[in-house]
């Protein structure tokens, strides 16, 4: 992939520029909002990894243009007191995020789930997403567990289907109020509720859960790698 | 009071004793209407100067006197023909009447008098009260104006739970009877008290003691003191509002600080740990396939990186150091030479492309500070120069002495500072210039102004230089004198 990193740290470029390299990835810097953009419009990306704490922009003001201009996937790199920015950026279109300091091998799998998302995008319509255990049938609107079917009241399929087609990524709890309740402004209250009845229902100890993993202040990531099928 | 209502009697008799003689010079002279005239004038004079009251006193004694004194027959009372009778009747009624007029006009005079400078006070009042904006201000502002208006002295007592607070003095009264029992205790020469209590739109805030010159004997002056009391209430009230409102904004203020300061150390610090950690996750990752110059590169950034982190740390101990204070046992007496070669030689170790030229010559001279201290300050600012002005050619590093201080100047001959950028750059956080990797946390400058002020110094940028671009930071201590380097040596 061509990635371009947005960082106004050299040294957090210059350690990510030979790792992504090794992997086979064209690697583009930028070291402020100026030159991202100008990144953004000259040349062809896939993803874009973005520090939201640059010395000349706001951060989340690079996000319509990376999405909108270049088309690319998008990792916002943040350092934990951007929260708010962070949870922003998730909800204009950012495609996941990553914690300064990050572990190497959390943000190279995070590079692969944008990998992998990319490559079914361009293919045909999506009907179900399979994994080792699960199957997750969009159309039937059916869920099978290691063989069992599981029952999904419609809310709680909704809910699901959405964390499941981002499946390996973060999604906010917004986007989630938006599919469950068709509004951003339900009492948290609701969602946390039904997150909990799908972690009865999927989870092997729902009181440590593994499948749908809670992500402090932002929303809720399905620690899983779905695969699509038409 | 007493004395001078007494005085004015006196007086006024004095007035009626001299008309009498003078009448009876002119009855002798055989002038009589001129004699009832300047009897009658004796009479309006004393109306006029006391009143109603003396004026009618006045006008009987003088139709007494008139009568048994001047009118025929003499020194008898009793009236023997009608020509004797029409002129004392006509003296009686022109004397009480003018008497009466004169009086009250000079009553209601006297009235409207008072009446406008009890109002003139409560303006006054008023008026100092506006112009206090601190709760001491507002005793103060109307102690300037007493005594007045009978009032001797005021004091507040604000309520404070069950305390009282005096704003004037800043005393905390814990008996809550105490404002009233020191009368018990006697001190009555200051004058009687009057208690009233202070209030405002919340309610209670306390209460206010006057002393007076007597006890207020007519509700007039109760009245007054009433009116005092609600303009001080209000401007208690007002008081207690900014300076709450002052607190807030602070409070805010404060914490608007304590975020900058906290994203900004968590920023710094965390940035190292961000690359230490990639680069040895990328050093131990199995899937990333790394040559061995990057290898070596990701190990010396590690490296680097620790050094970073030791830095801020130290940074940081070092800004709580100053906050905290330097206790004078820290400081001893150094040669600022001998320190400012230490802090080159320092600063030539981190910055192997350092270039430095000097004047400092092996004589010592002698300063009051802590050697450490003084060497990292004088470290900071090299550092500093380096960063924005090393490029550009060799540092200038001069020690200058005058009479009293010793001055050392560093001085670069890089872009210089911008103008608006040059109040800030000794301030906690500033960073100069785009290029925040450059930056460091910000706290170079700030440490060694907080290290050079400890030690009775002062730390000063010029930028630009005579030549049009540079900058020099110079910092200057005071010198030791002779007995102190005889004492230590």
């Amino acid at each position: 992939m061509n990635i371009l990193i947005v960082d106004d740290e050299p040294s957090i470029i210059d350690t990510l520029r030979p790792v992504l390299a090794s992997l086979g990835h064209e690697v583009i810097e930028a070291g402020n909002g100026a030159q991202a953009l100008q990144a953004v419009e000259t040349a062809a990306l896939d993803l874009v990894l973005l520090d939201l704490g640059l010395p000349d922009t706001d951060g989340c003001d690079l996000i319509a243009p990376i999405k909108d201009l270049a088309k690319a996937s998008l990792i916002v790199i943040s350092a934990r007191h951007l929260e708010k920015d962070k949870v922003r950026a998730l909800d204009i279109g950012a495609d996941d995020y990553v914690d300064k300091p990050f572990g190497l091998e959390e943000l190279l799998a995070r590079i692969r789930v944008v990998e992998r998302r990319r490559a079914e995008i361009s293919g045909a319509q999506v009907n179900r997403y399979v994994s080792q255990d699960l199957v997750v049938d969009l159309a039937k609107r059916t869920v099978t567990l290691m063989d069992e079917p599981i029952h999904l009241s419609p809310k709680e399929f909704a809910l699901f289907e959405l964390l499941v087609r981002h499946s390996g990524q973060v999604v906010t709890q917004r986007q989630l109020m938006i599919a469950g309740w068709s509004s951003p402004a339900v009492d948290g209250q609701y969602l946390r509720s039904y997150v909990s009845m799908l972690r009865e229902k999927l989870e092997a100890d729902p009181s440590d859960p593994e499948l749908i993993l809670t992500e402090p202040g932002v929303g809720y990531r399905l620690a899983l790698t779905m695969e699509p099928q038409t | 009071m007493l004395s001078q209502t007494l005085l004015r009697a006196a007086l006024d008799c004095l007035i009626f004793l001299f008309a009498m003689g003078s009448t009876y010079l002119a009855q002798q002279a055989d002038r009589p209407i001129t004699a009832v005239l300047i009897f009658l004038t004796g009479v309006i004079i004393i109306a006029f100067r006391s009143g109603l009251a003396s004026a009618m006193v006045a006008a009987i004694a003088a139709s007494i006197v008139y009568n048994f004194f001047l009118s025929e027959p003499t020194y008898k009372f009793g009236i023997t023909s009608a020509d004797e009778a029409v002129p004392l009747l006509a003296f009686n009624i022109a004397a009480v009447l003018a008497g009466a007029l004169v009086g009250r006009l000079k009553d209601s005079a006297l009235k409207a008098y008072n009446a406008q400078s009890e109002t003139a006070f409560l303006l006054t009042v008023s008026d100092r009260l506006q112009s206090a904006v601190k709760l001491d201000d507002v005793e103060n502002a109307i102690r300037g104006i007493i005594p007045r208006q009978g009032v001797e002295t005021v004091e507040i007592f604000l309520a404070s739970g069950k305390a009282y607070v005096r704003p004037g003095t800043g005393e905390v009264e814990f008996d809550p009877l105490k404002p009233f029992l020191d009368e018990a205790e006697g001190n009555r020469e200051v004058g009687k008290p009057v208690f009233i209590e202070l209030t405002g739109a919340r309610g209670t805030l306390g209460l206010v003691k006057f002393r007076l010159a007597e006890m207020p004997s007519d509700r007039g002056l109760m009245q007054n003191l009433k009116s005092i009391a609600a303009l001080l209430g209000l401007a208690v009230e007002r008081c207690l509002l900014l300076e709450e409102a002052a607190e807030a904004k602070a409070a805010a203020r404060n914490e608007k600080l304590k975020d900058a300061l906290l994203s900004s150390v968590s920023h710094d610090l965390r940035t190292p740990v961000t690359v230490i950690q990639a680069a040895a996750g990328a050093l131990r990752s199995g899937q990333v396939s790394l040559g061995e110059d990057d290898r070596q590169r990701f190990l010396g950034s590690i490296l680097e990186q620790c050094a970073k982190l030791d830095r801020y740390t130290s940074e940081l101990l070092d800004v709580g150091q100053i906050q905290s204070g330097i206790a004078e046992d820290q400081f001893e007496i150094v040669d600022f030479n001998e320190i400012a070669r230490l802090a080159m030689r320092h600063a030539k170790a981190v910055h192997a492309s350092l270039k430095l030229d000097h004047n400092l010559s092996s004589e010592a001279v002698f300063v009051r500070a802590n050697g450490t201290m003084l060497e990292q300050a004088i470290y900071n600012v090299i550092d500093n120069a380096q960063k924005f002005g090393g490029e550009n050619g060799p540092l200038r590093i001069e020690l200058d002495r005058t009479e009293n201080s010793a001055v050392l100047s560093i001085t670069d001959s890089g872009p210089g500072i911008f103008e608006h950028e040059r109040p800030h750059v000794f301030t906690r956080f500033f960073k100069g210039g785009k290029d925040s990797s450059k930056s460091g946390m910000g706290l170079g400058l700030f440490i060694a102004k907080g290290f050079v002020e400890a030690f009775s110094g002062s730390i000063g940028m010029e930028s630009p230089l005579e030549t049009g671009n540079g900058a020099r930071v110079t910092i200057e201590l005071p010198l030791v004198q002779s007995p102190d380097v005889a004492a230590a040596a």
